[in-house]
């Protein structure tokens, strides 16, 4: 009987083995594996955005919409020649003569490099459709059409804030009307 | 077929070789756009300027001046500026000069009219007249084709009554203000 | 004459009746036994959202070419770009089909390694940074049978010069849990 027991916990123990021994065959880490190759190619990039001047606020500084992306809005209110109207406060207005009036206000052009040797850049501008008779469009007195662009800066910083000032200049003749461009800047690296 | 192909072997490296010049010289630029707007209104503005003959006006250049005669008398000194065109038994005139200067933008007007009237009643013992018309609180027309954006001189005189205070005549010895209000319209 | 006819008949009948009772027949049986083993497999997809592996989609071993990349400027579609003062990372989007045969496993575990050290650029996978020193978990609970994005993600310092070709591969290796 004695016998017969051990005979049987032999068994048992084999059966046990046996089973941690098919257990642990499956438990057998069961894996796979993937190889991905990744590839690109890095470029040398710029990139134009407008930002507020510090002195946003004040009498030559209008808030710009939109600001800190490279397309924005500015505002500079409604404005007549006669009697110095105008309604924005913060744009600065001027009779330039007898007969004509300007409306100015500036904002900061930041142009930044990135993979890039280029020292410093230029900037050009351009309006998008020519303005009606005796309105001119300006930059830092630089006269803009709507022909191509025209030459701001030939060696700007990278990552500087440039300030540039917009001017509207407008003779007493116009007629009351919106005056309206969309001013492409446009960056190039040096 | 050897020499072919190490022939077009040159060359296809030389074209990447071109081609990946082309690629490093490729210009890099950044484009930005500012939508900027303005509104032109048109309008017509008044303002009143010193004229060389007459009295240094206060806030010259504006729509809101003022005109000083200073002391005047039927028979004593006065201000620079200040003339007395005339004097009779019953009243004496004392003559000053400003310019009156529209400007107008935006319209196709090219004249103006010019009209005034007291802002209130005139004192006891004064008539006020600008160009010989004597003013009241109702709108008088000056002028009816006033040019744009140029001083125009017009005198305004001050027509005192010579009685003693108390029976017609003005106050004495105490500032009199009076406020005259013009308007210009375009034609 | 009748009578020998059917003796000889009977004879011959009783011969065919011997004939067919004697048995000369064999048998044997064929044991078959086979262990069925649980296995995974991984395979790498284009995600719709993402660049289109440009080969090996499908397989365990495809390429992710994204091609042109820069800081500003136009990018390619499936490529997502950040940038920031210093650098610009590139992202895209990478599924990885893993199955499973004959496995109670539930799910699995997924990590991966660079195949070289890279000390300019960084690397995720999954949003988990992954080196070449050791492989780094990216999922403990993957899902057998779909695809699952893993983006796989390169920052680009602005100091790399322009036309510098970044190459690298990636190991992926899934295990049962």
């Amino acid at each position: 009987m004695s016998c017969n027991f051990k005979f049987g916990g032999m068994k048992a123990l084999l059966a046990i083995g046996g089973l941690l021994c098919v257990l642990a065959s499956n438990a057998t880490a069961q894996s796979s594996s993937g190889q991905l190759t990744i590839t690109m190619n890095v470029q040398s990039s710029i990139t134009l955005v407008f930002q507020n001047n510090p002195s946003v606020g004040t009498p030559g500084f209008c808030p710009l919409t939109n600001g800190g992306t490279n397309n924005v809005g500015l505002d500079m209110g409604t404005a007549a020649f006669p009697g110095n109207f105008h309604t924005a406060t913060c744009v600065n207005y001027t009779h330039l003569t007898a007969a004509d009036y300007q409306v100015s206000s500036a904002f900061d052009v930041v142009v930044t490099k990135a993979n890039s040797s280029s020292p410093n850049y230029r900037l050009a501008a351009q309006i998008s459709t020519p303005p009606p008779a005796n309105v001119k469009w300006l930059l830092n007195n630089v006269t803009l059409t709507n022909t191509g662009f025209t030459a701001l800066d030939a060696a700007d910083a990278f990552g500087a804030r440039i300030t540039k000032t917009l001017q509207v200049q407008v003779k007493n003749t116009v007629a009351a009307q919106v005056l309206q461009e969309t001013i492409t800047f446009l960056a190039t690296a040096n | 077929m050897l020499k072919k192909y190490i022939s077009i072997m040159r060359g296809a490296a030389l074209a990447a070789l071109l081609m990946c010049g082309a690629s490093l010289a490729a210009q890099t630029t950044a484009t930005g756009v500012i939508n900027g707007t303005l509104v032109n209104k048109n309008g017509i503005s008044i303002q009143f300027d010193t004229d060389p003959a007459g009295v240094t006006l206060g806030a010259a250049g504006t729509s809101a001046a003022t005109a000083n005669f200073g002391t005047v008398s039927a028979f004593g000194p006065l201000a620079a500026g200040v003339t007395r065109p005339s004097v009779t038994a019953a009243n004496f005139t004392v003559r000053t000069f400003f310019d009156v200067q529209v400007i107008q933008g935006g319209l196709t007007s090219t004249t103006y009219t010019l009209t005034a009237n007291l802002a209130a009643a005139a004192p006891t013992g004064l008539n006020y007249k600008v160009d010989a018309i004597t003013l009241t609180t109702a709108l008088q027309t000056i002028q009816i084709n006033g040019a744009y954006h140029t001083d125009i001189a017009h005198n305004l005189d001050l027509v005192i009554l010579t009685a003693a205070p108390g029976a017609g005549g003005p106050a004495v010895n105490t500032p009199i203000t009076t406020t005259i209000n013009f308007t210009a319209t375009a034609n | 004459m009748k009578k020998v006819t059917l003796l000889t008949i009977f004879a011959a009948l009783m011969m065919i009746s011997s004939a067919a009772v004697a048995q000369t027949t064999a048998s044997g049986t064929l044991t078959v036994t086979a262990t069925v083993t649980g296995s995974i497999n991984l395979v790498f997809n284009s995600d719709a959202s993402g660049v289109a592996l440009s080969s090996g989609a499908g397989t365990n071993a495809a390429t992710l070419a994204f091609g042109n990349v820069s800081a500003f400027g136009a990018i390619s579609a499936g490529i997502v770009r950040s940038t920031t003062a210093t650098n610009f990372t590139v992202s895209s989007a990478v599924d990885v089909l893993v199955t499973k045969t004959n496995s109670v496993s539930a799910n699995y575990s997924l990590t991966a390694q660079l195949g070289s050290v890279d000390a300019v650029n960084t690397w995720t996978v999954g949003g988990v940074g992954v080196t070449n020193a050791a492989a780094a978990p990216i999922t403990a609970t993957g899902t057998y049978g779909a695809n699952s994005n893993f983006p796989v993600a390169i920052t680009v310092p602005f100091t790399t010069a322009s036309g510098t070709l970044i190459s690298n591969t990636i190991n992926y290796v899934a295990t049962a849990n």
